[in-house]
């Protein structure tokens, strides 16, 4: 059995359904932060495969960006984390309310 | 004199100035009136009152030179017109100029209508002197001369409805007059809808008068609504008579107060004394009596038409007269009053003694207005007492004002030789002639009647023990020069007038007769004097004891036993309360007219109409499904964080499979 793109492609979707699910479901901040760079990965596996399989030298460059970027957004991420707990005391979800207003 | 005059002004210019002089007096005075409203200081008061009195003192100098030099051609009849100053509406089969026309009866109520004025605004310095709407006064009660005049003076009968429509108009602010006084709202409301009633009335019939004349294909150049035209094609009125002319005698009916409508007169006379004068003699009510005056050949037309005036009018006088009965306010009473002698004018009308009730127009413009002047000085002498129980004896501390109530009060009773006694006179002479023995009796009647209510208020008022009270009877006087000079003047004319109509049975002149002779064909204007002169004298005899004794027993009974009429009635409550209430035609207006009406609003319009359909369906149904939509996106914002990123997810895959499908 030979790696093919669809198998690359099946696996990006699962690990993406495994990240967004975890985004809903989970009531802790930092484990949805987890959850979305588990999302991250799963758009990094399907850039890379596609990369390969079209023998196209931008997927991996857009790879790299990406990595970057979730780098910095998980800096983000948990820094807002930090400020949120240090001010609210909790990082569970169903407390924080103040996006409604 | 009269020829440098001419030499000046022409005799056009001199009519547009009769009517010209009291617009100017009116602006001038609501340009201070503005000017000073609501301002602390007196303003100037002087100047308002010269303009006030010189504008109506000009249109009668100028009334008299037009009388002087139209009288002076032996040949011709005295009448003059200036011709179009503009073309007011101009169609291809209608065309309406402003143009003034002088003519006998023009002339003549020009004549009483600025006298009058002049007198009256002499009064009113005094009268409204510490008054605050005193610029106002000045303004509208010159406005009100100049709509009268417009009307009398006006060639074609549009003309006149506009002066009459103003005359309306400037009536209900007169009767408004006291704008801190929440009761005048609904006295002009009062005054208003009749008014109302009988301008739609005489449009109505100008309406028809235009189909008649333009299907007569008789319009000349002059115009369809010229009264000459309409006069010279009177026979084409024929088929449409009896309908015109009830048209235009409801507007007569409204304007004159007449029985079914005769609600805002009483109304009127809460208004500033001067203004009352003014409504009720020479402006407002004779009105009326001038559109049917000269409009004269279409009554004449239809009997049945002559007939129903005669009967209104009959009615009014004897009803009203009762009303005044019974009423305590003195100038409620002479309210009264002024209804019941247009019903005496309107049944000299239905007999076809349109000249009577010309005359009788004029000496009651003449005794009303010194009636409704000296109470007007006696209510100001005791500091506003209307009541004329609570008044009496003023007679000792004011006499000029006592003798001028008592001399109009005998013309209005018709005691020899005021002038209300040769007006009457020939209303009675001219009834009991055409063989009208029923409006005879009728006018006989409300003769003793009005004698009796007069004296009474006379009695009351200016003789006996006083009622006042010994502090304020020691401060009763008589009131302001202008007031008193006012009331000498009118004492004058109202003893001298009816010297003008002497009829010729009495070996008179019969001047007025005479005089209106040429507008009024003479076959329905006087009965035949041959040989009936026997019956004028025994009548005017009778008809003199008749009010005398009225008159005399009225005074003692008031003057001296007062006590007396109270007890009567007591004995016969029942009629006292009917008549005290006015027959209660508020109530009976109230139920047929007002509550209906009232319940109509509420309940179709307001609760069925408004509150339901429009406010429910239609403005609270839009915002309510607008609310629906907010409350459904409001409950998505539950502010969870997982929520939200839910939607994010969901809306991500909807668009994907958009763009994927």
């Amino acid at each position: 059995m030979t790696l093919t793109l669809q198998h690359v492609l099946i696996f990006s979707v699962a690990l993406f359904s495994i990240g967004a699910a975890g985004a809903c479901v989970r009531r802790n901040m930092l484990m949805m932060l987890i959850s979305i760079q588990i999302m991250f990965s799963a758009s990094v596996v399907a850039m890379a495969g596609f990369s390969r399989w079209n023998l196209l030298p931008e997927g991996n460059a857009a790879t790299f960006f990406i990595i970057a970027i979730a780098a910095a957004e998980a800096a983000v991420g948990l820094a807002l984390l930090l400020a949120v707990f240090t001010r609210c005391g909790t990082l569970h979800a169903d407390e924080m309310k103040l996006l409604k207003d | 004199m009269l020829e440098t005059i001419y030499s000046r002004v022409s005799l056009q210019a001199m009519i547009w100035l009769v009517v010209a002089l009291p617009l100017a007096g009116a602006l001038i005075n609501a340009a201070i009136a503005a000017a000073h409203w609501r301002s602390e200081s007196p303003g100037p008061r002087g100047f308002a009152s010269l303009v006030g009195i010189a504008a109506p003192m000009g249109s009668l100098a100028a009334s008299i030179v037009l009388f002087l030099t139209l009288t002076g051609f032996d040949a011709t009849s005295p009448s003059a017109i200036t011709g179009p100053l503009f073309r007011w509406v101009a169609l291809p089969n209608l065309f309406v100029d402003v143009g003034l026309k002088v003519d006998e009866l023009s002339l003549a109520m020009a004549l009483t209508v600025s006298a009058m004025a002049l007198l009256v605004h002499i009064y009113s310095v005094g009268d409204m002197w510490g008054e605050e709407g005193f610029f106002r006064f000045f303004s509208l009660s010159n406005l009100i001369v100049f709509f009268m005049l417009l009307a009398v003076l006006a060639d074609n009968l549009v003309l006149a409805i506009i002066g009459s429509g103003g005359v309306g108009v400037v009536s209900c602010a007169l009767t408004g007059f006291r704008l801190d006084d929440p009761g005048s709202t609904k006295r002009m409301l009062k005054l208003f809808v009749p008014g109302a009633l009988g301008d739609a009335c005489i449009l109505a019939a100008a309406f028809m008068i235009f189909g008649v004349m333009s299907a007569a294909e008789a319009a000349p150049a002059s115009g369809i609504f010229s009264f000459e035209t309409m006069e010279r094609n009177a026979v084409y009125f024929m088929p449409m008579a009896t309908t015109i002319a009830l048209l235009i005698f409801g507007n007569a009916i409204a304007k004159s107060g007449q029985i079914p409508l005769h609600l805002w007169l009483p109304e009127s006379a809460l208004a500033p004394i001067p203004a009352f004068a003014l409504m009720s003699t020479v402006t407002t009510a004779a009105l009326g009596l001038y559109f049917v005056i000269r409009l004269n050949f279409i009554f004449t037309l239809s009997h049945t038409a002559m007939l129903v005036v005669g009967a209104i009018g009959a009615a009014s006088a004897i009803i009203a007269a009762t009303m005044a009965l019974a009423e305590r306010d003195i100038r409620k009473i002479l309210a009264f009053s002024t209804a019941s002698q247009f019903g005496l004018m309107y049944l000299a009308v239905g007999i076809g003694a349109f000249i009577g009730a010309a005359f009788h127009l004029i000496t009651h413009a003449l005794f009303k207005c010194l009636l409704i002047l000296a109470a007007g000085s006696a209510i100001k002498a005791t500091s506003g007492e209307c009541d004329i129980m609570a008044m009496g004896g003023l007679k000792r501390r004011m006499p000029v004002t006592g003798w001028a109530f008592v001399i109009s009060a005998a013309a209005l009773a018709g005691i020899a030789p005021l002038s209300g006694f040769m007006s009457v006179q020939s209303i009675l002479g001219e009834a009991f002639e055409r063989g009208q023995v029923l409006l005879w009796v009728c006018g006989f009647a409300t003769l003793g009647i009005g004698a009796f209510y007069i004296f009474r208020a006379a009695g009351a008022m200016f003789f006996g023990d006083s009622a006042l009270g010994a502090a304020k009877y020691k401060r009763v006087t008589e009131p302001t020069m202008s007031m008193v000079l006012a009331s000498m003047i009118l004492m004058t004319l109202v003893a001298a007038a009816g010297f003008l109509g002497v009829p010729q049975c009495f070996h008179g002149q019969d001047r007025i007769g005479v005089w209106l002779g040429g507008i009024i064909p003479s076959e329905v204007g006087r009965a035949s004097v041959d040989g009936a002169c026997g019956n004028w004298i025994v009548l005017a005899a009778v008809s003199l004891l008749w009010s005398a004794h009225f008159a005399v027993l009225g005074w003692l009974i008031y003057a001296q036993k007062r006590d007396w009429a109270a007890r009567v009635a007591r004995r016969i409550k029942p009629i006292t309360v009917l008549v005290s209430r006015g027959y209660f035609f508020d109530e009976i207006y109230s139920f047929i007219l007002v509550k209906p009406f009232m319940w109509f609003s509420n309940v179709i319009v307001r609760q069925g109409i408004d509150r339901t359909a429009v406010d429910g369906i239609a403005t609270d149904g839009a915002a309510r499904s607008l609310g629906l939509v907010a409350a459904l996106a409001q409950a998505a914002q539950t502010g969870v964080l997982y929520h939200y990123m839910l939607y994010f997810l969901i809306g991500a895959i909807a668009i994907i499979a958009l763009v994927a499908l």
